[in-house]
């Protein structure tokens, strides 16, 4: 076929603002993703280059190809017009730093000036974004399991000891201490003065941050005096049964649109809403699989359930059935996700696989990238991930904090 | 020319019959290397206990995170998380341990000391508790193989490869008391297991299964597995069907309904078989070889007496490494789901999921 071969197609987008005329143009059959992403920005007159990623087809085929070879492999005659969906693209995720720890690093917190990461050894570690540990906080024996960001800089932790603790950062202080569960802490969530907990022991922990700490008589020998604890009675807490023995709820998060609601997500294979104020579970899904992670996409409305069976389930929770989308492609554990905080349709997922996945969610078929562990093996497992503009932030028992940058504008290479 | 496989009845394919444990999801690797010998995971699904050549590691099952470890100075052969409590039953050397992980909450394995007052026996104990808050000692006369906890969870029976009457005890955990319920062993005892509902013991010797009636005391079943020499057994939770599995690479089903003789006996491992499990939901068994490799079958049971157990192969889980010799050496079911933890030689633990 000549190089001047040419096909009609006609663009689509759901980002409004990258929106061209709904107008079929005609194209060379030789254009790959950045000829097609030169026309969209030319059509558009953007004065920044913008990239696209292209999905072609009813199947919305993230196009790899020229269009022609396209056409080719899907048997598909030039004839025709071809409609094709765009949306902003992101860089391939380049490694840009690892910061190593002494243990196994189970859970990250990230912010825009400094990451907190919580390790098997107990610690919670400080870091800035040069990878020095500005502070070391001995938090919770036999490990730290969950550390999450509350208002105010203030920030949470829930330990293998069943122990959760509400720290002053900048001053290394423990401020207070919740006990109730009797198992490891799975997850944990703040927003507000409310602080809800998940626990292996399928409890779900709600408390309240403001609680005046009463210092009652420390249970274990080693509790240091300084220590704080809440009373057990400021405790609000429901299991998820199933038969005489609760299920191991695995993930927690708010309703994006309403902080009163959280969703959770168990081994007992059910996603759960909770009226936090009540507090009451409202509705129950239930899947076929063990779940172990979960997110919301927010603008569209979906929450990503990560599972034990490799697999990234998408469920409508407005609807009262599961949804049919399905993310395959690990070949381990899903054990955390977290939505990417530029495109609306977009996630990462971390793996016993050892590795992380982004996904459009408009192309189930097979992630976009794959980012391997920088300083790890094949057989490491990644246990949490998180993504905020700064980068995508990962640990594992690789023990390491890997940082791989992903946003902005692509590199104006080519092929 | 009639094919003569077309004559025997279809078995449904596997691919019909999931879910059932089939990828591997996680290894457990303890902090030095040992053997491992004997695997459980307690009844909420959080904790894996690892029986090692050189004592007790507990695992978190979720993350493979070694949380506990206990030395011991002989291996730990066997071991079985207390079905109502967060304390666990293990076998080594003459003695049963019992002992509670202090993970998240502080239990004490006594949970109602005995009252001081409580009579002494006239006789001599045959057994020696010691008593500390997070560990119970019961020292017996003969190497411990195997226990096994009612399902009330207060009785233990722990067994010992011998002939002599000590060879099962009861322990009495609220009573701090052992008692051998027969006067003497017929045969070399490999494994003793409670009926699941009724006051019924099966005792394994190297040829044989014996049924008691534990009220009266009468032998009501004998089952012939024609194995040369028995190595562990598995109750269905029926009852009515026992799992044997021989050194001699046979593994037998008894269903008691059906007289001495084996239901079924099965040939699909190449060496030693070591251990084998039922599913406490799933219609699942596994078994466990020297030959590096842990099979896992269908093994459906209806209520109706009529109708024959259906027995299908489903896969061949290998991953350990065989090391002089020895393979996988135990196995546990998950409490909930259709996942099987093995252990082995090769000093790992490997979770398979569905
Ligand atoms: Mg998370």
């Amino acid at each position: 076929m000549s190089d001047t071969a040419q096909v009609r197609i006609r663009l689509k987008t759901r980002e409004e603002s990258y929106a061209v005329p709904d107008v079929p143009l005609i194209v060379p059959l030789s254009l790959k993703r950045y000829g097609l992403s030169q026309v969209v920005n030319k059509v558009l007159s953007l004065d920044r280059s913008v990239p696209f990623d292209f999905f072609v087809g009813s199947n919305k085929t993230l196009l790899k190809t020229s269009l022609d070879k396209y056409l080719i492999e899907n048997g598909l005659s030039p004839e025709n017009e071809l409609e094709i969906e765009y949306a902003r693209s992101i860089i391939p995720p380049v490694h840009s730093g690892s910061f190593p720890h002494d243990d196994w690093v189970s859970s990250v917190a990230p912010s825009e000036e400094i990451i907190v990461t919580g390790s098997f050894d107990g610690y919670i570690r400080v870091w800035d974004y040069s990878g020095n540990a500005t502070a070391t906080l001995s938090a919770h024996e036999d490990g730290v399991k969950a550390v999450s960001w509350a208002e105010g800089g203030a920030l949470v932790s829930g330990g293998m000891d069943g122990l959760i603790k509400l720290w002053d950062v900048p001053k290394s202080r423990c401020v207070s201490q919740f006990m109730g569960h009797t198992a490891p802490i799975n997850s944990i969530i703040a927003k507000g003065n409310l602080l809800v907990s998940a626990g292996a022991d399928g409890q779900l922990g709600i408390w309240n941050l403001d609680a005046k700490p009463t210092v009652i008589k420390p249970k274990k020998k080693k509790a240091k005096l300084e220590d704080n604890y809440v009373e057990p009675q400021s405790i609000v807490s429901h299991s998820v049964r199933q038969g005489n023995v609760s299920s191991p709820l695995t993930d927690i998060i708010f309703s994006p649109k309403d902080s009163t609601v959280a969703y959770s997500v168990s081994e007992n294979h059910t996603i759960q809403t909770w009226d936090l104020l009540t507090p009451q579970v409202v509705e129950t899904s239930t899947t076929s699989f063990p779940l172990s992670a979960l997110t919301a996409l927010p603008q569209v409305g979906i929450l990503a359930v990560g599972s034990t069976a490799r697999h990234i389930l998408l469920h409508d929770p407005r609807a009262q059935t599961i949804s049919s989308g399905q993310l395959n492609g690990h070949t381990g554990i899903v054990s955390s996700l977290a939505p990417s905080p530029e495109s609306e349709f977009m996630l990462v997922s971390a793996s016993y696989d050892s590795t992380l996945r982004i996904w459009d969610i408009r192309v189930p078929g097979s992630s976009l990238y794959t980012i391997q562990r920088a300083n790890g093996t094949r057989s490491d497992r990644v246990f949490d991930v998180d993504w905020i503009k700064t980068g995508i932030f990962s640990v594992g028992t690789d023990k390491n904090l890997q940082i791989n940058a992903s946003t902005g504008a692509r590199a104006t290479e080519e092929n | 020319n009639i094919d003569p496989e077309s004559l025997l009845p279809k078995l449904p394919s596997p691919q019909d019959l999931r879910p059932f444990p089939c990828h591997l999801s996680l290894t457990y690797i303890p902090d030095t290397q040992t053997r491992i010998r004997s695997v459980a995971i307690d009844n909420r699904g959080i904790w894996l206990a690892a029986g090692c050549d050189d004592g007790l590691r507990v695992f978190e099952l979720s993350t493979g995170r070694q949380v506990r470890k206990y030395a011991y100075s002989d291996p730990v052969d066997a071991l079985q998380w207390n079905p109502v409590r967060p304390i666990l039953a293990l076998a080594s050397g003459n003695s049963v341990y019992i002992v509670a992980p202090d993970i998240c909450t502080k239990e004490s394995v006594i949970a109602n000391p005995k009252s001081a007052s409580a009579e002494p026996s006239n006789d001599t104990p045959i057994t020696d508790w010691v008593i500390e808050d997070q560990t119970v000692e019961i020292r017996t006369k003969l190497q411990v193989r195997q226990v096994d906890w009612h399902r009330k969870g207060d009785y233990l029976l722990s067994s010992s490869s011998n002939q002599s009457g000590q060879a099962v005890l009861i322990h009495q955990l609220s009573a701090q008391s052992s008692q051998a319920p027969f006067r003497r062993s017929r045969g070399l005892v490999q494994d003793a297991h409670f009926h699941p509902s009724a006051p019924v013991i099966f005792v394994m010797t190297q040829r044989y299964i014996r049924v008691y009636d534990l009220a009266s005391g009468i032998l009501t079943h004998k089952l012939l597995p024609g194995a040369r020499w028995l190595a562990r057994m598995a109750v269905h939770r029926s009852g009515q069907h026992v799992l044997a599995v021989s050194y001699d690479r046979r593994t037998v089903w008894h269903d008691l309904e059906l007289g001495q003789t084996p239901y079924k006996t099965l040939r699909y491992h190449q060496k030693a078989i070591r251990d084998v499990g039922f599913h406490q939901n799933y219609p699942l068994f596994a078994t466990a070889s020297d030959d590096g490799t842990a099979n896992v079958f269908h093994a459906e049971v209806y209520d109706d007496d009529s109708k024959s157990p259906l027995l299908v192969p489903l896969k061949s889980l290998k991953s350990h490494s065989i090391q002089n010799s020895l393979g996988v050496l135990g196995l546990t079911w998950h409490p909930r789901e259709p996942w099987l933890v093995t252990c082995g030689a090769d000093g790992t633990a490997k979770l398979w999921t569905a």
